[in-house]
């Protein structure tokens, strides 16, 4: 018995020593943020729903060099990247393919966005937003990101699923088919219009800058609209979609808020004034930085030589001439072959770093040998330039100093080129007149007014008197191509316009820069490029994604 | 054995039933019940009323800590004095090829990293004195006995942690004996190993031209340029500098004292031990360089002192006490940046110094490696290990062979690091117009730094407790046991919440007359981060032996002295893997930041991140282990050997699943128990030993190990090409394009298939179109390298001959794979600013039209080339290896010439490591192949004197 009593004595206290053990800490962590926590039935200041939303403004696109540091200009006609190789030249080259998709993360991207705006939509309710016209601002911002999203899809893939407001769970199988690239245009241009009516301000304060605002949503109808007239989208050539294009564009214009600012040089790279603030309509926002410079200066300078991205001669050539507007192509146009950089217009030194142009108090100097453009290296220009664009004002510094660099999404010369473009369209130039009666040359003429083109003797800024549809839609197209360079426009408009068979099937070429005085200029050949019209108008999906919904279908030809 | 099936019965039908009804209640409940189970046994043990002979020697304290071993189990081990020989600093770096079924690779040089090892095809826990704790670095002098435990039997101890294996280091404890004092002191010299040799800037520059007219740029040196790097008259403009040959030593110098007291009484017992170990780096310091110190040395001190008292006739107490106290300097640029830069910087970068005896650079390289190693300032670091242990364990009396016993351990680790690093100029030196010297000043001389950081701050609790009964009469022998632990650890100051793991472990090891072995044992553990509902498992294990020589009808014969066979089969689980609560979604305010308002600086807000959808079903990996071995010793003892072969099959690995796994769904998935992976494979040892003469003793012993893996399951989903399936490949199979020579004309060049995203040129790596499709993509990848079972294998040899003792060891390893395309070996790697990296002899043969049939490296490129230097099979190679690990000659002076001084032996020692590698890789060395710190060789001598 006696030992019985022991064994019980020693297990009674040793279990007691287990269970007695005080609890130190909690069983799970309770940091941890969870859905109803962040949708909070208490959160009136809706500190933590706002934080959800602003992370589904962080997936905006980062314009300035985003595709590992290239532009996607970068794969157009419009420039190179410094490296053969780059993931742009080999899309411009035909070698992609379903398991290498150019921009691939993109699919994942955007539709992870998009959950975001449906758990946040799912899920607002059930906070109690003080004061209450903010919780629809709050759902209307998270629409507009949502079609914002869909469009990206749309421009690279065509009619895509939609998920509409589903938020799958853990055990969900996806399996959903695209809907038409119809339906898909219809789903964006419904959701802009629900969203609309609640956004307010027409513009943001200076505080809120960088949240969508009803211009936003206008100018994203106007650009989306656009694209659905286009010869790419609209293949029976429907009048109507231009007609809805033109008033898209109009009702942004009309509501009587934004203008062309003053310089189009500082427009990129200058804090909200008032001089660009009514230019610029939605654009995310960044800390000041030099990026920019570093990733994009030419290669000899201390202050920033990455020389990224260097546009091509194809696109210095579109560039106009300043005292004549002409093209300088064009007869009596003024362009001296032995001098081709003296008297473009203002955008071309804005846009770009050609030989001679001054930068950090020293001309750059990309002919052969220069210090830009060294015998000895393969890191430098293959063009012969080097993009200025976006960068701050330092022509004459020695040091280099932060920049704001935010990138524009939407700005009202946008707008104004679409309306000129679907009016041209539409109802034909009209009668040449700086009037605004005649809108087609009015929207140009402030557009190049503005570039510092001469105004010359009739008061066309070098626009035809005469032209016909045919002729101004190329003076439209030339002009958005050099006013909307690198900010991630030509590389679409040569699909919408279905011209990227004749365009990306031509070589991109560079100059080189020879002898010193005088110098000889002579254009060459940088890199073939390819376009297959029969399926390179639209991206490859993910072989994965077709592998994991088996209701997804390919795009054609790229099986 | 009725008894034993009684016994069983009861508890495993009682336990079964009460946890099928009681999976969450508490583990008290449980253990009460296992309890009951136990005292069961006590019972019937009085009633038989046995009379338990007393298996310990009067004199010897047995020590609580004593772990006893499985006679079914898969065991193998190698004695701490084996490890004396080896001059490493750490205790894995020591193992190489002494213990069967293992293999240790060093990833890096770094003399304080130690190695990783693998055995049975993963990474083990490692245990010491019984405890789940990191190894840190401690001297082989302390340790006893170091096992690999690799069956589940022996395994079930770590229940929810025991799959990956284990290994187990046992530390020294006193014995009965007057005190012996043991002395040793030894110095050695470091030499590093395989060093890339990296070209002169002549042949570098004819390189670098080459490859510049490649990438289709002009070439960077003249013909002048040329001469001069090769007459070197221009020592500034045309400078070629061997980086390490002025920044390092050739050899680097070690040192380490030891001393140890054991001895002890029937009343207590003591091992202690005393260690000083100071490594020096390789690059050069004094005086003459800088004021203070910037070598990269390392100092470690360690104190351990093991103590078993026996407090009462039936009580016996332990202390461990294990501080260690490591100190590491290092220039301020660090030591892993300048290895880097060794690399990243050619001879003709840049001189050291300038005419004007300031240090040079240029725009590209802007950090002068002179500089970075003398003039940076300096980091040193500080860390501390304490481990304490308390052991009790208290025989009950009235009842033969019951016992009591518990430990508690506190364990915790903490590190700071001294930053006193400073930047420095550098001076570009630029002659115009022929005459002009101008300096460009690049970077500033910036103020030292003087901060403080702190890391590794661990902490650990350890507690156990649990009861025991060791119950013999007649051929009957039956140990029991059933103990109870919680292991707590709190990690990397991280402030997440404690990883808590908790075991009740209840074990059977039953033998009949040393003939017929039955070893019963389960643990019911629970882990901390997992759903409530999934938190605890059962891991039961059963083993059965057979002594065959015990047989009273087996032949008598002298040749076989010992024959048995053994089989265990359990199940265990893994739970390493699971993280931190993944089950709990965490909304974390971790997204990038959202900026609102204008001017420079806008105003951020945090912005929330959506986790992965989250698994409710989350359990830990389940392990299923069968081993079945034999042991046969053979002539008198002399020969023996054993061997094992086992599968473990791996269910519910964790992976994301792929199929339905589509980007639409908007977020990403947590892993899933759904894959599923076998090892298996086979390790044997021999050993033999006899005596030549009276005088020659020797002893041979070699060991090897099969392991084959498979990828049975992992949700892959449909390939489109049979070639392209992993499942059912070795698990971790390369993959890559395979290589078909070079593209030797232009010819070929315009017949190539479309590469996606790149254009070929002429002597680039030609890839096999496998699906014909005139793309080389994704679709043309499949397995490459070898696909067989790897086999390491050890080989150790001891003579012992009047005084004399020589010892050697070999280990290797066969069908492994190197990928050579790390960055080490490529050639003019782009660094910062635009800089290239070096070119080493590597890459002389490579292919240029002239050498077109007989290139062995592909056309030189600028950077990363994304067809040449991409994984492909043109990188894999054979990394099978042999090497002569060790050798050691020791001479121990006669005894009568010391009587006189009371020294008990003095013993002069010579040993080395890594003193000889074969190996079919060029200028690389087989185990550290993508690290800049290169593997050392070390040649090492003592003395050691006992008192």
């Amino acid at each position: 018995m006696k030992a019985a009593l022991y064994t019980f004595l020693i297990v009674t206290i040793f279990s007691f020593f287990i269970t007695a053990c005080k609890k130190e800490v909690e069983d799970i962590p309770f940091e941890r943020l969870q859905l109803h926590q962040i949708f909070d039935v208490a959160d009136s200041n809706a500190d933590q729903a706002k934080k959800y939303l602003y992370g589904i403004y962080t997936y905006l696109p980062d314009l300035y060099g985003r595709l590992s540091n290239g532009f996607l200009e970068s794969a157009t006609d419009d420039g190179v990247h410094i490296n053969q190789n780059h993931t742009t030249g080999a899309f411009r080259q035909n070698r992609v393919s379903p398991q290498t998709v150019f921009e691939s993360s993109l699919w994942s991207n955007n539709y992870q966005a998009i959950r975001r705006v449906n758990v946040f939509l799912a899920n607002i309710d059930k906070v109690p937003v003080r004061p209450v016209f903010l919780k629809a601002q709050m759902k209307a911002e998270a629409r507009f990101l949502r079609a914002y999203f869909y469009f990206e899809l749309l421009k690279r893939w065509g009619g895509v699923p939609i998920v509409k407001d589903t938020t799958y769970d853990f055990n969900s199988k996806v399996n959903i088919a695209r809907s038409s690239i119809a339906e898909t245009f219809d789903y964006i241009i419904t959701e802009l219009d629900a969203a609309m009516p609640d956004m307010l301000p027409l513009a943001q304060t200076d505080v809120t800058w960088g949240m969508a605002s009803r211009g936003a949503a206008l100018a994203l109808k106007s650009r989306v609209l656009l694209y659905k007239a286009s010869p790419l989208f609209n293949t029976q050539n429907n009048t109507t979609y231009w007609q809805t294009a033109t008033a898209a564009a109009k009702a942004l214009i009309d509501s009587n808020y934004y203008s062309l600012g003053t310089n189009y040089v500082t427009l990129f790279n200058s804090i909200r004034t008032t001089g660009t603030a009514r230019e610029i309509i939605f654009t995310k926002i960044k800390t000041a930085n030099t990026g920019i410079e570093t990733l994009n200066g030419p290669v000899g300078y201390i202050q920033g030589s990455g020389g990224a991205n260097n546009p091509s001669q194809n696109l210095v050539d579109a560039y106009l001439m300043k005292t004549t507007g002409k093209r300088i192509t064009e007869d009596a146009s003024g362009y001296d072959p032995q001098n081709p950089y003296n008297n473009r217009d203002d955008r071309f030194a804005a846009s770009i770093f050609y030989n001679g142009k001054m930068w950090f108090n020293r001309a750059v100097e990309t002919f052969d040998g220069g210090l830009d453009n060294p015998l000895n290296s393969n890191n430098k220009t293959r063009t012969g330039y080097y993009l200025r664009k976006f960068m701050g004002a330092f022509e004459t510094a020695t040091a280099i100093s932060n920049q704001t660099h935010n990138h524009i999404l939407f700005r009202f010369a946008e707008t104004m080129l679409n309306y000129a473009e679907a009016e041209n369209e539409l109802n034909g130039p009209g009668v040449a007149s700086a009037n605004i009666s005649s809108p087609v040359y009015y929207y140009l003429i402030q557009i190049r007014k503005r570039a510092g083109v001469a105004a010359g003797t009739n008061g066309l800024y070098g626009l035809p008197t005469t032209a016909t549809k045919e002729q101004m839609r190329e003076i439209i197209r030339n002009e958005r191509r050099i006013e909307l360079a690198f900010e991630e426009h030509r590389f679409w408009d040569i699909r919408r316009w279905k011209i990227a068979e004749t365009v990306m099937n031509q070589p991109i070429t560079g100059i080189k820069i020879s002898g010193s005085t005088p110098r000889t200029y002579q254009v060459v050949t940088v890199e073939k490029s390819t376009f297959e019209a029969a399926k390179m108008y639209w991206y490859p999906i993910p072989f994965s994604e077709i592998q994991s919904n088996p209701l997804l279908t390919q795009n054609p030809n790229w099986n | 054995m009725i008894l034993l099936v009684k016994i069983s019965g009861y508890f495993s039908n009682g336990v079964s039933q009460k946890f099928k009804m009681n999976m969450e209640k508490k583990a008290t409940n449980l253990l009460l019940h296992c309890a009951s189970a136990v005292t069961a046994i006590f019972f019937m043990a009085i009633n038989v009323q046995a009379q338990v002979a007393d298996s310990t020697k009067k004199s010897e304290i047995k020590s609580p800590f004593a772990i006893s071993t499985i006679p079914t189990g898969a065991v193998d081990s190698v004695m701490g004095s084996r490890l004396n020989s080896l001059p490493v600093t750490n205790i894995e770096t020591s193992l190489y090829g002494l213990l069967s079924g293992s293999d240790i690779r060093m990833s890096s040089g770094d003399r304080f990293s130690g190695g990783a090892l693998n055995l049975r095809g993963q990474t083990p826990l490692v245990v010491i004195d019984g405890i789940v704790r990191s190894w840190s670095s401690i001297n082989p002098e302390q340790v006893d006995k170091v096992e690999v435990l690799k069956d589940a039997v022996s395994l079930s101890r770590y229940g929810m942690r025991g799959a990956n294996g284990v290994l187990q280091i046992t530390t020294k404890r006193g014995a009965y004996t007057k005190p012996r004092i043991t002395a040793t002191a030894q110095a050695g010299v470091q030499q590093q190993l395989f060093l890339p040799k990296y070209l002169d800037a002549y042949n570098y520059s004819v390189l670098l031209n080459e490859a510049l007219l490649n990438e289709g740029g002009g070439t960077r040196y003249s013909q002048a340029d040329l001469d001069l790097y090769k007459s070197g008259a221009d020592k500034y403009g045309h400078p070629n500098v061997d980086w390490r040959r002025e920044l390092n030593n050739k050899n680097a110098g070690m040192q380490r004292y030891n001393i140890n007291i054991d001895g002890g009484s029937s009343q207590a017992m003591y091992h202690v031990d005393f260690d000083y170990l100071n490594q020096n780096g390789f690059l050069k310091s004094g005086r003459s360089l800088n004021s203070y110190e910037t070598n990269d040395y390392g100092e470690r001190y360690i104190i351990r002192a093991n103590v078993d008292v026996k407090a009462t006739p039936t009580t016996t107490m332990g202390v461990n006490l294990f501080t260690r106290i490591r100190q590491l300097n290092q220039p301020g640029a660090g030591i892993s940046t300048i290895n880097n830069n060794f690399y990243a910087t050619p001879n003709n970068a840049y001189p050291i110094f300038d005419p004007r005896d300031s240090l040079a650079g240029t725009l590209q390289y802007r950090n002068n490696l002179y500089g970075s190693a003398f003039q940076s300032g300096y980091i040193r670091s500080f860390d501390r290990i304490l481990y304490t242990d308390l052991s009790l364990r208290q025989e009950i009396p009235f009842i033969k062979g019951l016992y009591v016993k518990g430990i508690a351990s506190f364990n915790y680790s903490f590190g700071q690091t001294i930053n006193r690093s400073k930047t420095f100029p550098v001076y570009s030196m630029a002659i115009t117009n022929n005459t002009d010297t101008t300096y460009t000043q690049i970077g500033t001389q910036g103020a030292q730094a003087n901060s403080i950081s702190y890391s590794g701050q661990n902490r650990q609790l350890y507690f156990e407790g649990g009861l025991g009964h060791n119950y013999q009469q007649g051929g009957h022998s039956l140990n029991s046991a059933l103990l109870y632990y919680a292991d707590r650890s709190d990690v990397g100051g991280s402030g997440d919440l404690p990883i808590l793991n908790k075991n009740i472990l209840n074990t059977y090891s039953y033998n009949y007359a040393n003939k017929y072995y039955v070893d019963l044992s389960a643990s019911v553990a629970s882990f901390n981060r997992i759903p409530e509902k999934n938190r605890w498992g059962i891991f039961p294990a059963i083993g059965l032996g057979w002594k065959i020589s015990a047989e009273e009808w087996f032949p008598a014969a002298d040749a076989v002295n010992n024959l048995k066979i053994r089989a265990t089969y359990g199940k265990l689980g893994n739970n390493l893997r699971i993280g931190n609560f993944p089950y709990l979604p965490n909304y974390s305010e971790s997204g990038d930041v959202f900026y609102t308002g204008t001017g420079t600086a806008p105003t951020g807000s945090s912005t929330i991140v959506e986790p992965a959808l989250v698994n409710n079903n989350l359990k830990w990996e389940n392990s299923a282990n069968l081993n079945v071995g034999a042991d046969i010793t053979l002539f008198d003892n002399k020969l023996s050997v054993s061997a094992d072969y086992f599968i473990n099959r791996i269910t519910g690995y964790l992976i994301e699943r792929n199929s339905g796994n589509s980007t639409i769904l908007g977020t990403s998935l947590a892993a899933e128990n759904i894959g599923k992976r076998n090892f298996s494979g086979l390790d044997a040892s021999i050993d033999f030993h006899n005596k030549a003469g009276n005088k020659l003793f020797y002893a041979v012993s070699l060991n090897a190990g099969i392991i084959n893996s498979r990828l049975v399951y992992a949700d892959e989903l449909a390939r489109q090409y049979s070639y392209m399936e992993r499942t059912g490949l070795p698990v971790d199979q390369p993959f890559g394009y395979i290589a078909d020579g070079f593209y030797n004309t232009q010819q070929e060049l315009e017949n190539a298939p479309l590469i996606d995203g790149y254009t070929p040129k002429l002597g680039d790596i030609k890839f096999k179109d496998l699906n014909n499709d005139g793309r080389i993509d994704i679709l043309d990848e499949t397995a490459i390298g070898n696909k067989g079972p790897k086999i390491y294998y050890g080989l150790s040899l001891m003579l012992q001959h009047s005084g004399f003792e020589f010892s050697i060891l070999v280990n290797g390893v066969q069908n492994s794979n190197i990928w050579a395309n790390t960055l080490n070996n490529l050639e003019f790697q782009a660094g910062s600013n635009n800089s290239l990296g070096q070119a080493s002899a590597l890459h002389m043969n490579r292919w240029t039209p002239q050498t077109a049939t007989t290139a062995t490296y592909p056309r030189l490129s600028i950077g990363y080339n994304p067809n040449n230097h991409r994984s492909s099979s043109f990188w894999i190679k054979d990394g099978s290896y042999l090497r002569l690990k060790n050798i050691e000659l020791a001479y121990n002076l006669p005894v009568k010439l010391m009587q006189s001084l009371s020294i008990q032996g003095v013993r002069l020692f010579v040993n080395g490591l890594n003193l000889l590698t074969f190996t079919k890789l060029q200028d690389m060395d087989p185990e550290v192949t993508a690290s800049m710190f290169p593997n050392t060789k070390v040649i090492n001598c003592g003395i050691n004197i006992r008192f």
